[in-house]
Order: C-alpha cells, then structure tokens, then sequence
C-alpha cells in the first residue's frame, strides 16, 4: 500500500461523464511534441484493399500494439437499449469463433497477448498487444473475435452480473449519486449522459445478443475506424494484414448524432448524506471551440492545475482540501458533433466548504477577468513543448498518441506541427478562452454533505475577499 | 492495496471494476528480467558517501525517469507518532534555502505540466520523476538539495496537516480503505504493518515540525537512499551527475533497520465490518507469510505462480469453479505480496447476488484446502509458466516500470541478479516446488478471515 502525496491522484470525481471517467481527448499535453529533433517518424501504411494505418516502428521491445478507434460509442445507445456498448466492449473478448471464453482466456493468456474493448461516451476501442513471436497466432484471435464472436449464455450473464452489481453500489456511492445529480442538471434529465442507475440498470438487464450484434454492426465498420500500430512490425508486413482483419467488415458506419445537452444554468444543489467528506463539484456546457482555442484550454487549465493557482490558494495556503482540480472535457467527435464541459472539484470538511468554494470561484473571476501573467503562459507553453516524449514511451503511450491525433483528424505530422502550434499561443489567446470557460455564474454546482446549518451555496456568488 | 493513479488520460474501461480487488499489489515476486531479448541490463555503483545508484538503460525516446527511494516509511514511524513518515514526504515540497517553497512543483510544471508526487509505504518513500533527458542534471541537483537543507517552517505545518486530514478524510469515503486499516491492525498487532501509514485523525493533528524534522534528520541520508535512472542514461553519465549532486551530501549515521518479527498469533482470527456503501459481501482468506529475507526464492516465485493459476480472470481455477462452475460468486481473486517484514498470500471472494456469504465462503474454504492437500496440476502449471515467460517481452517495453521493479527489490535487500534472475527462475519451477509451497503456506500461516458485507438495518455499524 503506499499513500500518495499528490492531489492529482485520481481520487477526485472531476469526471461528468456517464459511467465512467472520459478523459479528454485532447492531445495536449501528452502530445505536445518535441522540442527536440529526435520526433519519431510516424508512417502511413495502406493496404492493398485500400485500409489506411498509423504505425511508429521499433524494434527495442520484441511487441506489437494495435489500437482501433470506432467512431461511436454509448452514446449511439438507444434509450430502451443503455448499456448495449458496454455489453458489446465486454463481450469482445469472451469467446470466438471454436473457442469459448475460457478458452480464448487461456490461449490469449498463454502467448502474452492482450485483447480488450472499451466504449467511451463517442467511441468503441479495441486494444491489442502482442509479443511479436506469438504474432500470427495472435492477430489470428483478434480477427476471430471481430468476425466471430460468440454470445454464450455464460459470459452473458457475467457481464450483466458484474454491470448490474455494480450500478447497484452506485446506487450508494456518495461520488456516483452527485455525479447523477450534477449531470441532471447540466445535460437534463433525459439526456443519456445524465442516466441515473436505476435507468441503465433497466437497459442492462434488456441488453441481448441481438442487440449486441446489431451495436457492432452499425459502429464496427471501415468509414470510422483508425488504426494505430507500434512496435516490432514492418510496412511491407502490416499492409496484407490490415485487408486480412479489417477488409471484411462493412464500409460504412451507420451512426446518429448525440443529443444536444439541454439542462439549467448555474444552479446549486445540496444532497445530505452521511459522509466523511464533503465533496463539490461544479461544471457548464461551454460553447464549440477551435484546435487553436483547445490548445489555449489545455494552458488555462494547466495554470489553475498543478502547482498553479488553485492548488496554491486552497491547499498550500488554506489547507482547506487534498486536492482541487477543473478539467476540461471534450464530448462528442468530428464524424457526429461535439461539445464540450469546463468542469471542477474538491473535497472538504464541511464546515470549510464555504471558504474553499468562494476562493475557488473567486481565483476563477479574477483569472477571467485579468487573465494569466506573461510569466505563467510561458512556463507551462515550455511545459509542453519539453513533456511531448514523456507520452512516447511504451507500446500503449505510442498508440494512445497516435489513435487521440487520428481521431482530431491531426495530420500524420502533428508531432512535428505542435512546436509552432504551441508556440504560437498568447496569453491573449488564453485569456480570451478563460472568459469563456470560468463565468462562475454559469457553473451548475453540486455539493454532497453532512447535515449542517451553513447554506453552503451561498459562498460561490460572493465576490468579496 | 490502493494502487494510486498518476495522472493519465485514459480512456473508459470496458469491464466495471471488480468488487473487492486483488488484496495487495504483487511487489517483487516478478522481477523484470534484465536480460529479457531486447532490454538492455542494468547496473548499479555506490557513491563515496554510501549511496547507491542503479541504471537502466532504455536509449528509445530522449526521456528519463529519475526515482529517489529512502529507506525508511510508515514501519519507522515512532510509537505514537503514526503519520510521520508520510506527513514529511508532504513537507518536502515546502522547499529549501535555495530552492523555496514550491519551486519544485514549479521545476516540474515547467517540465512536464503536472505536479511532482510522492509516496509513502510502510518500508519506503519515493519520488519519481519522468523528465525529457536534458533536464535531468537539473533535477538532481533539487533532489540532493532536499535531502540535506530541508526547511520545515512553523507556519507550513498547519495548512499541510489540513491537506492530510482532508487526504485522510477522502480515503475513508472507501469502505476498503476502512476495512483494510481494520484487516492490518488485526493481523499484525504490535507490528509496524499494523499501523495507519496516514495515522488516525487524532495522530495526524498531533504531527508538529519538531517530530517531523527529528525524523527527516534521523532517515534523509545519502547513505540510507537508493536512486534509479531509467530511459535515455549511460552509467557513466548517470556517475558524473551524481557525484557533483548528490554526491556532495555528507554521509550521516542511520539506525539499522530493524527487522519486526512477526506476531506469534493474531489478536483476532476473523474481521468483520459492515458498511452501507457494500452491495455484495466478500470474504478473504489473508495468510501472513514470512518477509522477504527469511523467504526462499524459490517459494516466492512458487506463491506468485500459485496466485496466479487460482485467480487469473476467467481462466483461473477459483473463476472456473467458483464463478463459472458452481456460480455461487461474482468476482474471485488471488495474489501474492512480499514486502520487507512480512508477506500476504490472499484469496477473495465477493458473493453472486443472492448467495449467502457462509456458502460462498465455506466453497472458497474448501478450495484452498484443495490446493494446500492436492496442489495444482501440470496443465495449469504450465500454462501459467507459459504465460509469464511470454509476458517478459512487455517488460523491455516501459522503463517506468523497470525503474519501479529495480527500487523496490532494492529496498527489500534483493540483489541486482535476484531481480534479474526471476524469469529464469520461474521457467524452473516445477510442480513439486509450486505444491510445496502451497502446503507450506497454506497449512502453517497465520490466517485471518476478513468478512466484508451490506449494512443492515439494526445492526452494529
């Protein structure tokens, strides 16, 4: 067991996403390229039928990874249907073609391989490693579990099992309850970000095999996939292998656009319930923004972040909270719409939470309303101009990179492209961004707390030190 | 027990967590091989002063990662001090003469974008950084700074012991950090391991500079500190960066380790507590093994495989039987920890919706018994040996990982060529060996019971 210092840890619920985390997509930081010259080279490699791959060779580690990016993700769930992605992403791996999941388990376990799906809010993700000398009995699985998968009754009700149970401590769970209840408001009730348990349980439990194939056969196809390769293969090797496991599946994508989010502006909510800690979150739909602005985003959050602003008024001076965090959350992708959440979060004893909220809101005003200094924007534009490689390192950092900048529809270069398009960034630039994401007023705020007297909302409107 | 989570924009996961997970992360019964095809092998020097440094080259990208390890964590607190060895691995972010308050966090910000972070456990602290490779003289100047011109200012203490009381307070919204304080104190009383690596509330409001600077005085030492370099290094650059940064901090007397040896029984066989964040109830099975000296590698490459055929998702024999066979469970687990006083063999299980927790547990009871009286067979052996030797390629992939494998064995007394040799060590392995161990443990070890459930109404809490 270790206990970690840092605030950035994970443990705050800074995440509006529905049933789990999404992280931004954006590839700022981990992206931001080299200051260097040493940017690794990034190929285009096109198959014969015509099936375009990102892949960044070396040889170094004898292992191959593969990540595919649908388009589409729970958010193309029909409402009756919630939770046919998740199913779809959890039974990827439970058995195909002859095998059964134990023995797929076993055979995949056996030769090191890994092979996993995940569904995002907007996309379906498939993750695949191998060592390469198992590689063609193991690409020989992946293309198995894409053209063959298998519904067994068995796994099926696992992965309802598991789903079910855990919404059910959902039901419970202090973080999950205010999330729901912030995410009401923000995207209104019946937006399917905003699914409370009792909801998703109901789709989970109606979920079939059926539903199931039909999901992979809408998102599961050639017009929305990127994929992204690294490792211990070569071009004239990947190229056939690519018709081989993706030639087959259908051209096009059948997928709708999210619904709009549509909820309050600006309200406050407190939920009573017996907890240690207090916890606050607040967050706002904020409008439609350019790469160039979502550059300046990742600056501006930098800068509250870290050792930045907040982290240095509320903790380090006050000790009023471990951590306090805003984020910025990217919804939605190039093929079917967008929007985006500038959000935030701390924990507190409540009896502090007055004073952490207004000097959290009040730094947020006062960076809105004077912007950065010249001296914060360039420290952390030479953060990321120096942090690009840090995202470079491993197989799964590689293809994580590369799957994020197809996806942003970043040309095959963008490695090289962030040196100017970094450093083209103002502290005008950024400030411009900070009034339209920090406008207090326009936070939706949710607080979860112990009984108390205090009206806690009413410290985030004061303007007074 | 609570792996912690460094920042990393991950995606959404496709499976929900499991209930109850593995009981406690798998430290050092795998090492990564060093001579693994494609890894290149570390090396290791001692500065004049007594500090050691390991390097592990890894020449793909122009990144390093720069770990500092002490020697010392939550087992050295002093009695009634509980909190301290953590509470001052807050406090070394609070600067130097040269150095000020936060001009860490602003070195790193200005690198990297994130904040520096630290950990504490209960047999060391450590500071790793990942840092573009040019960078590195300069970290390591700070570091060895911090270790000797520390300032801990009055005024810093109070605002730090609210950060922890609020740290502290955020882990107990968990039912498993609660029940795994409880499980600790209950399985190893008197001892070290059986203490809050973050103290109780009341601990951490008595922490005062006085203790904490005592503290840091009596363990920061070069000499009671191991460094590992991973990535874009050579020894002989590593060296020279060393021996003009840390290498100018004077050696100091550190008391010995002391080794604490384990509680002849348990105060108490089973822990029970209920909570109403619970939904399903689990059992565990946490048997007390002997700590890393007075463990045989042999029998702590054995347990690790034993761990591993009983609780691999899906394939493992507790998922076939407990899970897919006779469906009584909804989630299973088994691991193997080693640490430096004691280790933990642990078997888990959280209930499938309706099944009564004495069913499932009297099921989970029956297979251990089975494994201690007939062992594991040659097939899952060797499908279990298969998969860990395939598994080493992955190794050569991730030096952050390699730096962690190589600090940790380090810290527990491993040499170079015991962490390397793990892989070898397992394809060796043979049944006998894995039964025996299993027998050994199983029958002999010190066993607590830990009962996890809902809360239910009129009940204690």
């Amino acid at each position: 067991m270790e206990i970690t210092r840092s605030s950035r840890s994970a443990r705050i619920p800074a995440c509006v996403a529905r049933l789990a985390c999404v992280a931004t997509l954006a590839v700022g930081l981990a992206a931001a390229t080299a200051a260097t010259a040493e940017v690794p080279k990034i190929e285009r490699v096109v198959s014969p039928g015509g099936i375009e791959a990102w892949l960044m060779r070396y040889d170094d580690a004898p292992l191959i990874t593969m990540r595919l990016s649908f388009s589409g993700g729970t958010l193309q769930e029909p409402r009756e249907k919630y939770g046919m992605a998740s199913m779809a992403a959890y039974m990827f791996n439970e058995g195909a073609g002859p095998y059964d999941a134990a023995e797929l388990g076993r055979r995949r376990s056996r030769i090191g391989v890994n092979l996993s799906a995940s569904s995002g809010n907007e996309y379906f993700e498939v993750s695949f490693s191998t060592p390469s000398m198992y590689k063609d009995e193991a690409f020989e699985l992946l293309r198995l579990a894409i053209y063959e998968p298998r519904y067994d009754a068995e796994p099926m009700a696992r992965a309802r099992g598991e789903y079910l149970a855990n919404l059910e401590s959902a039901l419970k769970s202090p973080g999950s309850i205010m999330g729901v209840a912030l995410r009401k408001r923000l995207y209104g009730n019946d937006h399917p970000l905003a699914a409370d348990a009792p909801t998703l349980m109901a789709g989970f439990k109606s979920v079939d095999p059926g539903d199931i194939a039909a999901f992979r056969r809408r998102v599961l196809a050639r017009d929305n996939l990127k994929i992204s390769v690294a490792g211990d293969i070569d071009p004239a090797a990947l190229a056939p292998l690519l018709d081989r496991l993706f030639g087959a599946l259908p051209a096009k994508a059948e997928l709708r656009p999210p619904p709009v989010p549509g909820g309050t502006v600006g309200s406050c909510e407190v939920i009573t319930m017996n907890v240690p800690q207090a916890q606050v979150m607040f967050a706002a739909v904020t409008p439609a923004m350019t790469w160039h602005q979502r550059r300046a985003e990742r600056v501006l959050n930098a800068i509250l972040n870290g050792e930045g602003r907040l982290f240095q008024e509320v903790r380090v001076k006050r000790g009023l909270v471990y951590g306090v965090n805003t984020s910025f959350s990217y919804h939605g992708n190039h093929d079917v719409g967008t929007f985006s959440i500038q959000s935030g979060a701390f924990g507190a004893e409540v009896k502090d939470v007055p004073e952490a909220l207004r000097v959290t809101m009040a730094e947020l005003r006062r960076m809105a309303a004077e912007g950065p200094t010249e001296e914060e924007v360039a420290t952390v534009k030479r953060a990321f101009l120096g942090s690009n490689l840090l995202g470079l390192d491993t197989g799964a950092a590689l293809v994580d990179t590369m799957s994020s900048s197809q996806i942003e529809k970043r040309p095959i270069t963008f490695l090289k492209d962030d040196i100017p398009e970094i450093e083209r960034i103002t502290r005008q630039d950024v400030w411009d961004v900070a009034k339209l994401l920090l406008n207090p007023e326009r936070f939706t705020v949710t607080i979860i707390a112990p009984p108390t007297q205090a009206n806690l909302c009413d410290a985030r409107a004061s303007k007074s030190e | 027990m609570f792996a912690t989570v460094l920042p990393h924009r991950g995606r959404p996961v496709g499976r929900p967590r499991r209930l109850l997970p593995l009981a406690a992360v798998l430290v050092l019964a795998v090492a990564v091989s060093s001579h693994a095809e494609a890894a290149a092998p570390a090396s290791s020097f001692t500065l004049a002063n007594g500090m050691e440094v390991v390097v592990v080259p890894d020449h793909r990208v122009p990144v390093v990662t720069h770990v500092l390890w002490y020697k010392v964590g939550g087992a050295e607190d002093p009695k009634g001090q509980a909190g301290v060895a953590h509470f001052l691995e807050h406090m070394m972010f609070r600067g130097t003469k040269r150095f000020p308050a936060d001009s860490f966090d602003k070195f790193v910000v200005s690198l990297v974008g994130t904040t520096a972070n630290a950990f504490t456990s209960h047999e060391y602290t450590k500071y790793p950084q990942s840092l573009p490779k040019q960078k590195l003289a300069e970290l390591m100047e700070l570091e060895a700074d911090r270790m000797i011109n520390l300032e801990i200012r009055e005024d810093d203490v109070k605002p730090e012991i609210g950060a922890v009381l609020n740290e502290r307070r955020g882990k107990e919204v968990s039912p498993l950090f609660l029940f795994y304080e409880k499980l600790g104190a209950a399985r190893f009383p008197d001892h070290p391991y059986g203490r809050s690596l973050l103290g109780s509330p009341d601990d951490i409001k008595a922490l005062d500079r006085a203790r904490t600077l005592a503290f840091y005085q009596r363990f920061y030492a070069p000499n009671n500190a191991i460094l590992v370099v991973a990535g874009d290094v050579t020894e002989s650059e590593v060296r020279a960066l060393a021996e003009k940064t840390y290498g100018r901090v004077p050696a100091r007397p550190v008391p010995k380790r002391i080794l604490h040896p384990l509680p002849e029984r348990p105060l108490k066989g089973r822990v029970e507590m209920q909570h109403e964040q619970v939904t399903l109830p689990s059992i565990g099975f946490y048997y007390t093994t002997p700590g890393v000296a007075a463990t045989p590698r042999a029998d702590a490459h054995a347990l690790n495989l034993l761990s591993q055929i009983a609780g691999t998702s899906i394939i493992g024999r507790l998922h076939r039987r407990l899970v897919t066979g006779k469906q009584l469970a909804m989630s299973v687990s088994a691991s193997y920890s080693l640490n430096v006083h004691a280790g933990t063999l642990a078997f888990t299980a959280t209930a499938a919706p309706g099944v009564p927790l004495p069913e499932v547990e009297r099921a989970l009871a029956a297979e251990i018994a089975a494994l201690a009286r007939d062992g594991v067979t040659e097939a899952e052996l060797e499908d279990a040996r298969h998969s860990l030797l395939a598994s080493r390629a992955y190794s050569a992939d991730n030096h952050r990982n390699r730096a962690d494998t190589y600090g940790v064995g380090r810290v527990a007394g491993l040499t170079l060529a015991e962490i390397e040799a793990a892989y070898d060590h397992i394809s060796r392995l043979t049944l006998a060996d894995v039964n025996r161990a299993a027998a050994q443990t199983i029958g002999k070890a010190q066993l607590v019971i830990g009962d996890l459930r809902p809360l239910t109404v009129g009940t204690a809490k």
